[in-house]
């Protein structure tokens, strides 16, 4: 239930950023996408396989906000999403540094076949350039907001959790 | 029972996963089939249209901030040990920086009409409310929309020239596509010598003229209008200067670099263009009146000051 309020709020925050806040954080006219980076450090912070609703509503959402492609964010995020919690799994030992790579290697996959997906959608430019010149700084942009809400992402878990079990003693 | 329950659960939630993964590939698909009046391209833009109003909010929020803070500022020091006469300087900083705003938001609507008055347009000025949350694409939202008689496919022009075309218009706000965008290509002509050819954008924000034949010569320096052609902008509008001739046009590695006129970061007001005079004395005093401009700019930064020829063969 702790989970579900933090996904949900979480959710709706990185909605909100995407939308009012994104498009002032343009660095050379790469801005990040929020709401892949929150979706992939949630799925990073709680481990949880099979929450797919929330990864593909976000890609889904950022779609809708943008101009590209409906539906190739929220397949990508949904995979990156899937692939993490299938990574963290088998392999994960609830380290931080090995949920942050597994972060970047995720968010590297997913901004490179994005610029597949744009190129094989008729956009008018190079695989190479797209990656050079939108994959690679939107991987590092979205990679750095991912790191930043990992934290955070844990430590709402955490209190929400020890609210819960404050409230299940009293 | 309980593993058999988890199972079930790991089950219902692969088959969930596999269905949206589904959905996604055909929205994909159906988005990519379909044209821009196509139901997924109308839900993207019904999206933008509620969410631009909200963007403008956030735009103004960013100025509320600032001054929220200069006022958090002002306060401290209320309580600590600055003299009445530096509060009193403050205050008239802060009014001197209004003003100072005020002053730049008229210059560049003087510009706009300026502009309006050398073409002879017909249009509607709008200003910046948003721009493009997705690292993809190169569009601003503007508060002006078919209400205004904004229509899909109009000239957008910044206070120097041409910076793009309308790609959606809703009631109360469009979507402009930047000519700095990779999709965005508009038929041009070098002013001087007539050569006709392609200006596109592209990922690294510089426009490119294409599609000019080997045999033509550009040089830096070249003034670019649009052409008309293809009827998609409206004909002799400015577009940029030639800043860089790269390559050989013989091995077919020329590539001819334009400097925008706009940065989309600048961009606050824009005018939307519904018709402009196309006579050839039009073009000339537009290019002169942007020579100006950028000589008093820059005070004739290599490449950015545009020389127009004076040898009478503008066309």
């Amino acid at each position: 239930m702790a989970n579900v309020a933090t996904e949900v709020i979480g959710a709706v925050i990185a909605f909100l950023l995407q939308a009012l806040i994104a498009p002032y954080l343009a660095i050379n006219d790469v801005t990040p996408n929020i709401c892949f980076a929150f979706a992939i450090s949630f799925i990073a912070a709680t481990g949880k396989r099979g929450a797919c609703v929330m990864p593909f509503l976000m890609g889904l959402s950022y779609d809708l906000l943008g101009s590209g492609p409906v539906g190739g964010y929220a397949v990508l995020t949904l995979a990156a999403c899937t692939a993490l919690a299938y990574l963290m799994d088998h392999l994960g030992n609830d380290s931080w540094p090995q949920a942050l790579a597994f972060i970047c290697a995720m968010a590297l996959l997913a901004s490179a076949l994005y610029a597949l997906l744009c190129v094989t959608c008729g956009w008018d430019v190079g695989l190479g350039e797209a990656l050079l010149y939108r994959a690679l700084p939107m991987w590092l942009y979205d990679t750095v907001f991912a790191i930043v809400f990992y934290p955070l992402v844990r430590l709402a878990l955490r209190l929400s959790a020890q609210d819960q079990e404050m409230t299940s003693i009293g | 029972m309980a593993f058999n329950l988890q199972e079930r659960n790991t089950r219902l939630w692969r088959i969930i996963g596999g269905a949206l993964v589904i959905l996604g590939i055909a929205l994909v698909a159906v988005y990519a089939i379909e044209g821009d009046g196509g139901p997924l391209h109308k839900l993207q833009q019904q999206v933008h249209s509620m969410v631009a109003p909200a963007q403008s909010v956030s735009a103004n929020a960013g100025a509320a901030m600032d001054a929220a803070s200069d006022a958090v500022a002002d306060a401290t020091a209320d309580e600590g040990t600055l003299s009445a006469l530096k509060e009193r300087n403050e205050e008239l900083t802060r009014l001197l920086t209004q003003a100072e705003e005020y002053r730049l938001e008229a210059e560049r609507l003087h510009d706009l009409l300026e502009m309006k008055d050398v073409y002879k347009m017909e249009g509607v000025t709008a200003r910046v409310i948003g721009r493009s949350t997705d690292a993809w694409n190169q569009t601003v939202t503007i508060d002006a929309g078919t209400e205004e008689g904004v229509g899909v496919g109009l000239t957008v022009m910044g206070p120097a020239g041409v910076i793009g075309q309308v790609v959606e218009a809703n009631p109360s706000s469009s979507v402009v596509r930047l000519l700095t965008d990779p999709n965005s290509g508009v038929a041009s002509l070098v002013q001087s010598s007539r050569v006709e050819g392609i200006v596109r954008g592209s990922l690294t924000g510089a426009l490119h003229l294409e599609n000019v034949d080997e045999s033509d010569q550009v040089s830096q320096g070249d003034v670019i209008l649009t052409s008309g052609l293809g009827g998609s902008f409206v004909k002799g509008l400015l577009i940029g200067t030639v800043v860089r001739v790269e390559g050989n046009a013989n091995d077919g590695t020329r590539v001819i670099v334009v400097a925008p006129n706009e940065e989309a970061r600048s961009l606050e007001e824009v005018t939307v263009v519904f018709s402009a005079s196309q006579s050839a004395s039009v073009i000339k005093r537009a290019t002169d009146a942007q020579e100006g401009d950028q000589g008093q700019s820059d005070g004739g930064d290599e490449g950015a000051a545009a020389p127009t020829s004076d040898d009478g063969s503008q066309g």
